[in-house]
């Protein structure tokens, strides 16, 4: 194995991914401060239980605002991603060509200008929402206000920009079944709906564990969009665990607390890929 | 189940694939659809199967036109080129999914399955994926599936272009003989001459977009109606040529008309039927092929190339650069019009 | 397939529906920042019955503006991270590609976990990394961080698209007479080159956006990203938030990166790239 030509890649991501996360995993049993970030003293697990016991905000009303946030972008995006991967399959090459261009333009546009873009649909003078609501005779929402229907807003913000994604996937593996196989189920008749359920899905149910794994994380380690749009607001309604750890990091000062909110959310991230390469190699199983 | 193609024709943007083609086949017959790539059979049997959309034309299953029948409501069995079987399924799940469609009890379909599955000999296989099934195996999975639902029509698109020789050979006889046994009307679409006059009751030689020729398998071979017919049927190659190209004494010397200066034609006669004789028109050996039970002469005569097939025990001597003699039967020619390409009957005079 | 009508009617409303969704917010953006200032009546007229550039003239020139330093530091960022991870992504998918040993394969899983972590949670270790290393408020420190974010995944790509070269090519080369380098120069790169361009097109993308680790990383106005300064227009109150020129400005971010995926999409979705590290997958 050339060694050599890997020393850049592996170097780099060491020094700017293990290294990183390493150091963190240590402070996280300190009581560093930002003030005073290379004095610091060992703080066993205070950090971790000092998280459960904050009163405002309660740890677990974020823990649930991440799950509730990350579960919508989940669902969300895989519905949305996989409707439209089959709608456009079988479709002629240049239609889809276009039309697969126009669907993935969410997907390449910057996380915080999807946060400044939904700041401004949302927004209850100018946005889009409210303008279209007012023109049709109904009165606007403040949308972002209560925690729930902020906490769905996001998520629909969310689920725009992470749905291509997903559609790619799919996409990409659906082009596997073949049209003669499609054809056969007709033959044997299936209808439409039948034959997503019967023979499309069960076909592409490991590209849909990899959609499902991408969705989940990039809801559990939002951070732009929502430090965009609410900020964690109003009064931390709407504050997942990434955000947290920004805040106790760098507006606290807290280092010590902010890098126990982030071993948290790597040991999620951590358990997901796990349970995703199990269910991965399940499937493997299933096919050889 | 008569099926009756009436005036299909079916474009694609500017390209015509099928161009005005009628065809019938009898009740319980098998016919055989022969041509080269892109001469318009496999969407022909697509028009058939409800895939392929027609331009114009009508399909009738025993006087019902089913021409906007979808396909799922055809009740054909279809085999496809790669058998297309479920690759998330067990060989049995692939045999009982129409079943399942159409909701049959669970008990009755693993029966008729099991049936199936007798009568395809993969008995032993049921259990098994696609994956770990050989090309032979699955292509008799995707046969049960398709005949499963008791089908009025059987399609079948190439169903042995994937396999070894000998296997197809063997897979072709069975499919002749399990549809015979079921009585079950047939169309078989393939590229393969020999293929398609061994087993069928009725041979269709297609080309481009049109049947030329609609006969039984002998006359097909014997006496084909067309000269693309003559040339696409028969392994090897029928002998041709321009009339004009041959010298006219030459021509009567070897029993053919002499249709120089009468008629511009297309000449014609099958390597079998040039007989080696010494006292015949003599050229020299340029090529001699071994066919195993068969020999292929490569010969040049008056300035043209004759092929002749000879019994390899009769052409054991015979090496290349041997001068030989060869003389044919005048019933034996074929003749076709320069122009049309269609047989001419011409009786000696 | 064939459909019937109804089931068209079906297939063609989700796509409208897909579409209008994707599209209907950069449309917005684009309707609110060619409104003059002062058109904002309340409600809105969904189209706009005024025109002007006024507003992105004002953003890159303006008093009010940022000016083109930010765009230029994202496309700093943005081309940084894209030769860096090219490069580095060409050779380490080199080697991964080629090589399939029991090594290769788990170093190829862990730069598949790795690129499941994403950049907001290696804010706080990058930072403090920084600090300590005096990488800290430096243009190369952003671009680095970026690079090794889009390092896993296009690893992956390259070792994918790399794998689907032949590499009888190159024994064939090789039995011609071509060196390693030779070798590398005129078979591998023309042939890795859609493969690099992918992966380079998406590291861009990568740092063209970046938002959460220059918010951090760079202190300084001067090497902050349109992402980061354009914050300025955002005020607590939703009320005080200069719309137009946010949006002015949010639209010559999008405009780049539309045009760059615009012209590659072709590539991006074709038989290299995404499709083939997907099925690799």
């Amino acid at each position: 194995m050339p060694w050599l030509l890997l020393t850049p890649a592996i170097g780099l991501s060491v020094f700017l991914v293990v290294v990183p996360y390493g150091i963190t995993f240590l402070y996280a049993f300190t009581d560093a401060q930002l003030s005073s970030i290379s004095s610091f003293s060992g703080a066993g697990l205070e950090n971790f239980s000092t998280l459960f016991h904050l009163d405002e905000p309660r740890f677990m009303m974020e823990v649930v605002t991440t799950v509730a946030f990350t579960a919508a972008t989940v669902v969300g995006s895989l519905g949305l991603g996989t409707l439209l991967a089959v709608a456009l399959h079988g479709l002629r090459a240049r239609t889809r060509a276009v039309l697969q261009a126009l669907i993935l333009v969410p997907w390449v546009v910057a996380s915080v200008i999807t946060g400044y873009t939904w700041t401004f649909i949302y927004s209850p003078q100018v946005g889009f929402l409210n303008t279209l609501i007012e023109r049709l005779g109904g009165s606007g929402v403040s949308w972002l206000l209560e925690r729930w229907l902020a906490i769905g807003a996001l998520a629909v913000a969310n689920v725009w920009a992470s749905f291509g994604l997903v559609f790619l996937i799919v996409s990409a593996s659906l082009s596997n079944v073949s049209e003669n196989i499609l054809r056969a189920a007709q033959i044997d008749g299936a209808g439409p709906l039948t034959t997503i359920r019967r023979v499309i899905l069960p076909n592409i149910r490991q590209a849909f564990l990899l959609a499902t794994l991408v969705a989940t994380v990039s809801g559990l380690n939002v951070f732009d969009l929502i430090f965009v749009i609410t900020h964690g607001g109003p009064i931390y309604q709407t504050e997942p665990l990434s955000l947290l750890m920004y805040r106790l990091t760098f507006v606290q000062g807290e280092v010590g607390a902010g890098a126990a909110v982030t071993v948290i959310l790597f040991l999620a991230t951590l358990v997901l890929s796990v349970a995703y390469v199990i269910a991965w190699r399940r499937e493997e199983r299933k096919w050889s | 189940m008569r099926v009756s193609i009436r005036s299909l024709t079916v474009e694609f943007g500017p390209v015509t694939a099928v161009n005005d083609l009628d065809l019938e086949v009898g009740d319980g017959q098998l016919v055989a659809i022969v041509g080269s790539s892109g001469c318009g059979k496999s969407t022909t049997l697509g028009f058939v199967a409800g895939f392929a959309k027609a331009t114009t034309g009508t399909l009738l299953f025993d006087e019902q036109d089913v021409t906007e029948v979808s396909p799922q409501r055809r009740k054909i069995g279809f085999v496809f080129q790669d058998y297309a079987i479920y690759p998330h399924l067990s060989a049995a799940e692939n045999i009982r999914f129409p079943l399942d469609l159409a909701k049959v009890p669970r008990r009755q379909a693993e029966q008729q399955v099991a049936e199936m599955a007798e009568l395809l000999d993969i008995g032993e296989l049921l259990h098994r994926r696609p994956g770990q099934l050989s090309g032979g195996q699955r292509q008799r999975v995707a046969l049960a599936r398709a005949l499963v639902k008791k089908p009025v029509v059987l399609l079948l698109d190439e169903p042995l272009s994937n396999l070894d020789a000998h296997l197809r050979v063997q897979m072709r006889a069975e499919i002749r003989r399990i549809q015979l046994g079921l009585g079950i009307t047939t169309l078989f679409v393939t590229h393969d001459q020999a293929e398609a006059l061994s087993i069928a009751d009725q041979v269709a030689v297609m080309n481009a977009g049109r049947i030329e020729t609609l006969a039984v398998p002998q006359e097909v071979y014997a006496r084909p109606a067309t000269l693309f017919t003559a040339q696409f049927i028969g392994s090897p190659q029928m002998n041709l040529w321009a009339s004009d190209a041959l010298d006219a004494g030459f021509v009567r010397a070897m029993g053919a008309l002499d249709v120089v200066g009468t008629r511009a034609a297309t000449v014609g006669i099958r390597p079998e039927h040039l007989t080696l004789d010494p006292a015949g028109i003599h050229g020299e050996v340029a090529l001699r092929e071994t066919l195993g039970r068969d020999i292929l002469l490569h010969v040049e005569a008056n300035g043209s190339r004759f092929l002749t097939l000879v019994d390899s025990q009769v052409a054991e001597g015979i090496r290349q650069g041997d001068r030989v003699g060869f003389v044919a039967d005048a019933e034996n020619w074929h003749y076709f019009d320069r122009q049309t390409g269609a047989r001419l009957e011409l009786a000696a005079s | 397939m064939e459909l019937t009508r109804r089931q068209s009617i079906v297939r063609w409303t989700l796509i409208a529906f897909g579409l209008f969704y994707a599209l209907v917010p950069v449309l917005w953006v684009l309707a609110i920042a060619v409104r003059p200032r002062n058109a904002f009546t309340f409600p809105l007229p969904l189209i706009p019955t005024e025109f002007t550039f006024s507003n992105l003239r004002e953003i890159l020139t303006g008093s009010d503006g940022i000016g083109w330093l930010p765009y230029v530091n994202a496309a700093i960022y943005g081309l940084g991270a894209a030769v860096v991870t090219g490069v580095i992504a060409l050779l380490g998918g080199y080697a991964l590609g080629r090589y399939d040993t029991r090594y290769g394969r788990a170093l190829l899983l862990v730069f598949l976990a790795l690129s499941l972590l994403p950049d907001a949670a290696r804010i706080v270790p990058l930072f403090l990394l920084y600090i300590h290393t005096g990488m800290y408020d430096t243009r190369i420190g952003v671009i680095l961080a970026y690079a090794a974010g889009s390092l896993p995944l296009g690893i992956w790509l390259m070792a994918a698209i790399i794998r689907q070269i032949p590499i009888r090519l190159e024994q064939a080369a090789r039995i011609d007479g071509a060196g390693p380098f030779t070798v590398a120069r005129r078979i591998v790169l023309p042939l890795a080159r859609p493969g690099v361009i992918v992966v380079g097109t998406l590291a861009f993308v990568s740092g063209w956006n970046a938002f959460s680790l220059p918010l951090i990383l760079a202190q300084s106005p001067n090497i902050q990203p349109y992402t980061v300064v354009l914050q300025k227009y955002i005020v607590a109150e939703q009320s005080t938030v200069n719309w137009t020129l946010l949006s002015a400005g949010s639209l010559i971010g999008l405009v780049p990166v539309l045009l760059v995926f615009g012209f590659l999409q072709r590539r991006l979705l074709a038989q290299g790239g995404l499709g083939a590290a997907v099925r690799a997958r």
